[in-house]
């Protein structure tokens, strides 16, 4: 998978070095990653059913990946437990606003623990666009299709991004996994900011083509 | 129609969550007008998705699920999701989450302050942890030109209503400027329509010439 072999920050090795060997174990038993199928499920259980067996099995299932996800940030490990526990929370209040012909349910979990995360860490609200903003151009109802029907439509994203030359899965990753900017990461890298732009802009034309037709048209 | 787009790269780091919240605020007005850039949004927060499910998992306390489970009963669910949409006749042409931000009060109008030529501002107000930043809203009067100017950092501009042109090429509603830190230009506005737009910035702009030494000076 493209985050696991590229740069590692020195925190976050050291941390890794404090995981004993039976939660590494566990961790390889968990790879590859979360079924979407399965999270499906268990939302719909949490939607439909307010079901707390469901959403005991959601917790197991994602939690320590969104603590991971969020402590790769740069969230202390208190930190991280308080935001997931409101990641989860609003998971539950919002499970009936989920929509899956518009997302996968690892998308709409990503965008909770991202808006959580930045709420918390500026204190301010994150802006982003109102789903119900008139002004909403009309292209969006091309989404209304069941696009993530199967796992396997998923599954294509992690198959398109595995694809990608490593120099451009690296940028692609510290985009992510670091709360900065690209000219503080092309710094660190020691390489022109241009180049960080220009490989990050030729690994999305590359992403929109493999995936064209399948996913977003 | 809309031709000038966000870069992938500022798309991304807003999906990732990474970018600053003034980008933030001008990329998601614009990608609220445009297709186009919100599917790309769309195909980064998938990515997102991906980055959380293979993200190296760490063990969670013992006693967090138990909290939870003890919570759940008292938490009051979401039905739909819910939207602050209100309807302001005087800028009809405002996405929801910019319009958010605007200066309350009874008429945005009142808010536009006087600036040279006709050309009118008022400033969004960013929060304490965006000190360095501007967010500037502009109505400038057709045939206008804003004085030759450089930037400190990057400067969004996203036009509400009418258009302007600049060496760079020609804007109309919805399409976004992004000028880099070394490029000077000197906008002018559509000649019939005029141009509302907000400009996002980070640091001072740097008027050039003997009126820009004055604009300098006063910290326009």
């Amino acid at each position: 998978m493209f985050l696991d072999n590229s740069i590692e920050s020195v925190d976050f090795s050291a941390k890794l070095n404090c995981i004993s060997y039976k939660q590494e174990k566990q961790y390889l038993v968990l790879k590859p990653a979360v079924k979407d199928k399965e999270l499906t499920y268990l939302i719909s259980r949490i939607a439909g059913f307010k079901d707390k067996a469901a959403f005991s099995d959601l917790f197991k299932l994602i939690g320590p990946r969104i603590k991971g996800y969020l402590m790769k940030l740069g969230s202390s490990d208190v930190a991280a437990e308080d935001l997931l526990q409101e990641v989860m929370l609003t998971v539950w209040r919002r499970s009936e606003t989920f929509d899956r012909s518009k997302a996968a349910v690892s998308t709409w979990l990503f965008t909770i623990a991202r808006n959580k995360r930045i709420d918390m860490l500026r204190k301010e609200i994150r802006p982003q666009l109102d789903p119900l903003d008139p002004m909403l151009s009309p292209n969006q109802e091309s989404f209304a299709d069941d696009v993530y029907a199967s796992n396997q439509e998923a599954m294509k994203i992690s198959k398109a991004i595995d694809e990608l030359p490593v120099d451009q899965a690296v940028l692609i990753k510290m985009t992510y996994y670091k709360d900065k900017s690209h000219s503080i990461i092309a710094n660190e890298l020691k390489i022109p900011l241009g180049t960080v732009k220009s490989r990050i802009r030729l690994a999305s034309t590359r992403l929109r083509k493999l995936l064209e037709g399948k996913i977003y048209d | 129609m809309i031709k000038h787009h966000v870069h992938a790269e500022i798309l991304m780091s807003y999906a990732a969550g990474t970018s600053s919240m003034p980008v933030s605020l001008i990329v998601a007005s614009h990608v609220t007008i445009c297709g186009k850039c919100r599917k790309d949004v769309q195909l980064f927060e998938d990515i997102g998705g991906k980055v959380l499910e293979e993200s190296s998992s760490i063990k969670t306390k013992p006693e967090t699920l138990d909290i939870m489970l003890s919570q759940l009963d008292d938490i009051d669910i979401e039905v739909e999701t819910s939207s602050d949409i209100k309807v302001n006749s005087i800028f009809k042409n405002i996405p929801v989450v910019l319009h958010k931000m605007l200066p309350k009060g009874n008429t945005l109008t009142e808010k536009w302050k006087k600036g040279i030529g006709g050309i009118k501002y008022f400033d969004i107000d960013l929060g304490e942890s965006n000190k360095n930043a501007h967010a500037r809203m502009f109505s400038i009067p057709p045939g206008k030109t804003l004085p030759n100017h450089g930037h400190e950092a990057q400067e969004f501009t996203l036009v509400l209503e009418g258009g302007f042109s600049d060496k760079s090429g020609d804007y109309n509603a919805g399409d976004i400027a992004i000028e880099d830190e070394l490029n000077v230009h000197s906008p002018v506005a559509d000649s019939t329509e005029g141009c509302v737009c907000l400009t996002v910035y980070e640091g001072n702009l740097k008027f050039k010439g003997v009126l820009g030494l004055i604009l300098n000076l006063l910290k326009i």
